[in-house]
């Protein structure tokens, strides 16, 4: 018996004593979303080596996390005191852990002149801003824009008008349908604001007190919306790859689906074009950005890792393997973006990105509030003014408890 | 000098026997019971698991029960959970029934309908989900192309609030029907012959005898299928996060109570109000299943 439990209290020695090597050197912890693939995973790590050897120092160790893990990974992190030096952040995310406050203010790094922000686009500059203090360096950002089938689209649309037009020209019933109109979810809530932008509104007032989505911009991009649907069945427009099976005319993706659809539908010839306006073009914006947090060891040296990645032949890396885009405007004349017209045309939308309010409560409004509201309008259960009303009192009562 | 303790032979015994739950006993305490005492305590809290709880006392319980301005969707979706279970529960018991007669009426490859059936239970809910999406896919799925087959006009399976939720159920019948079999084929194998040799010397004839024989002794297994099948039906959600994307779509028509509750602690962060949900549902499935106990017949006189 006794020899037993001298085995156990051993096995525990040991698997103690495996938790407390010690690093040599200084060593930053980096979080980043795991790549798609073998290649780009190299990519990334090609690009740390390089930087610890250039360094000897300092040890950057990365580790890899699941995009659709990261969020609830970093969090649980974060309560429990684990959280990496640096990581990763979506930038939707980064003034809500900045008011958290754990994440370390980089206003001195960045007004020192390290690096130089007019080269930045200040969509994606703003929504690292907490407070108006930057909280985070926007890494690489994303868009929306109009994909559209060049057999069966002649013309391309440019206007909201011509857009109606388009989608009453193509539409055939039972066979094409016009565009894939988003629905009343997260998914459509996020798209919509760039509708409404298009327009000349905006989802919030400036201050993100009141809600004025129910305006006539707002009203007006929900119309133009329930106005396709005539146009697009979803009984085609919901049928797996109806775009790329060239049953739907257009739709609304990011330049995440570019790969997919070169690689898995060759035979498809489509183009990609600005999204339609009312009175000015818009889209939406989303992105990551890199953070460090407040518990970080030294954060002048992760501040220099940061910096490295943000030299411009880094940051076409890192943008490329996110199937993102660069966050510097000067990126746009590169090669790699240049000469590809598909990217070339996300970084001109891009131009024209509308942040997302910046309010803690959004997601949550977005999902329940909004959405509903679309969903209720495109499936004519109310009148789109009455919906849209409805859903600003309840958004507007939500907005006045988060400021108190 | 020897432990006295040690040589005592029952104390021996017990220690021993400590020693070989302890593996389990550890991991419930840590990965079960102390989870459970801690999200009890979180649910008095506003925690968004970055910066330190707060009491707040019944704040959540409140907001979730009565402030439908803000929770929107704590009502519906129970409500969509409760459909969800009766479309899922009597179909899932009758098919395990009906699978299990007709397996214990000594057909030919027992074993391999036995296995045929139970695939699809230890296939993951997220592969039978992604494959189910084609079935039920408006143009390309096998579904319409079948009904199309017979001229009948194709539907929009996962889209169209009507035949979203039903459509969600059918799968998970399909996927659990084996394994209730089982169950119900273990409790077959043990009805005694004699009671149908008996029966049919009175002469009863082949319903009487499943009416009268038959289910009756099948109670106990009934019971335990139906208590555990709506025990799990109340926490469905992979099989509809995979079908909705995770938005519970159409209209929330597929929404259930689990979903609502991933995102308010993984969307919204409201992880103490996600911790107040988890115990309303853990009340509410304690009361049904007490409930049961109490009214469901279980034994057989």
């Amino acid at each position: 018996m006794r020899q037993v439990l001298t085995i156990i209290t051993l096995g525990l020695l040991l698997l103690t004593g495996c938790g407390s090597k010690q690093p040599a050197g200084r060593e930053i912890t980096f979080w980043a979303y795991a790549p798609g693939d073998q290649v780009r995973t190299q990519q990334v790590e090609a690009l740390v080596n390089k930087y610890n050897q250039e360094h000897p120092g300092i040890r950057v160790k990365i580790f890899f996390v699941p995009k659709d893990d990261f969020n609830t990974k970093i969090n649980t992190s974060i309560a429990v005191g684990a959280n990496p030096d640096c990581s990763y952040l979506d930038s939707g995310l980064v003034s809500r852990f900045a008011k958290d406050n754990i994440l370390f203010c980089l206003d001195d790094f960045v007004n020192g002149g390290d690096l130089d922000l007019k080269d930045f686009y200040p969509g994606a500059m703003k929504m690292v801003k907490y407070d108006q203090k930057y909280y985070g360096i926007p890494l690489n950002q994303t868009c929306i824009a109009l994909f559209y089938n060049k057999e069966l689209i002649k013309k391309v649309p440019t206007t909201w008008d011509e857009l109606l037009q388009t989608a009453k020209e193509v539409y055939v019933p039972g066979k094409v349908a016009a565009f894939a109109v988003p629905k009343g979810d997260g998914y459509g809530g996020w798209m919509f604001p760039a509708f409404v932008a298009s327009a000349g509104g905006a989802m919030l007032n400036d201050s993100e007190t009141k809600a004025i989505f129910n305006q006539p911009p707002g009203l007006a991009a929900m119309d133009l919306w329930a106005q396709l649907l005539l146009y697009s069945p979803r009984l085609i427009t919901d049928s797996a790859n109806a775009f790329e099976l060239g049953r739907v005319a257009m739709v609304l993706n990011g330049p995440w689906a570019i790969e997919g659809i070169k690689t898995n539908f060759p035979k498809l010839k489509y183009g990609i074009a600005l999204i339609p306006k009312k009175v000015q073009y818009a889209t939406n914006i989303g992105g990551e950005s890199l953070v460090i947090y407040q518990n970080a060891k030294d954060p002048p040296a992760v501040w220099d890792f940061i910096r490295y990645l943000m030299l411009d032949e880094n940051q076409v890396v890192m943008s490329e393997i996110s199937g993102n885009f660069p966050v510097k405007k000067t990126l746009i004349d590169h090669p790699q973006f240049k000469d590809d017209p598909d990217k070339r045309m996300f970084m001109d939308q891009i131009q024209y990105a509308v942040s997302k309010p910046t309010i803690e409560s959004w997601t949550k409004i977005n999902d329940e509030i909004i959405a509903k509201a679309i969903d209720e309008a495109l499936n004519k259960r109310l009148s789109v003014a009455e919906a849209f009303n409805k859903a600003a009192k309840d958004c507007d009562a939500i907005l006045a408890e988060e400021k108190q | 000098m020897k432990l006295s303790v040690f040589s005592n032979r029952k104390v021996r015994d017990g220690i021993t026997g400590y020693l070989f739950v302890m593996p389990l006993l550890v991991y419930f305490t840590i990965f079960v019971l102390i989870p459970i005492i801690i999200s009890f305590y979180y649910s008095f809290t506003d925690w968004n698991m970055r910066s330190a709880p707060h009491w707040t006392g019944l704040k959540n319980y409140a907001e979730l029960l009565f402030n439908a301005q803000k929770q929107p969707y704590f009502w519906p979706s129970l409500l969509v959970t409760v459909k969800y279970i009766v479309l899922r529960v009597p179909a899932g018991l009758a098919l395990s029934l009906i699978l299990a007669l007709f397996l214990n009426s000594r057909i030919k490859g027992e074993n391999f309908f036995k296995l045929c059936y139970f695939i699809p239970m230890i296939t993951s809910a997220i592969a039978v989900a992604v494959l189910w999406k084609w079935l039920y896919d408006p143009i390309i799925g096998f579904i319409n192309q079948f009904l199309a087959g017979f001229s009948l006009p194709p539907k929009n399976w996962l889209n169209d609030t009507s035949t979203a939720l039903p459509s969600i159920a059918a799968m998970s019948v399909w996927q659990g029907a084996g394994y209730g079999m089982i169950i119900f084929l273990a409790g077959l194998k043990g009805i005694p012959e004699e009671l149908y040799e008996a029966a049919r010397i009175d002469g009863a004839n082949a319903w009487q005898q499943f009416w009268n024989i038959t289910l009756p002794l099948l109670r106990p297994v009934t019971f335990f299928l139906l208590i555990t099948t709506i025990i799990g039906s109340f926490q469905v959600f992979d099989q509809i996060y995979v079908l909705t994307s995770g938005l519970g779509g159409p209209e929330h028509s597929t929404f259930v109570y689990i979903l609502n509750l991933y995102n308010q602690a993984f969307r919204y962060y409201r992880m103490g109000l996600a911790c107040a949900m988890s115990y309303i549902l853990f009340v509410i499935i304690l009361i049904i299943t007490w409930v049961q106990f109490k009214y469901v017949p279980q034994e057989v006189e």
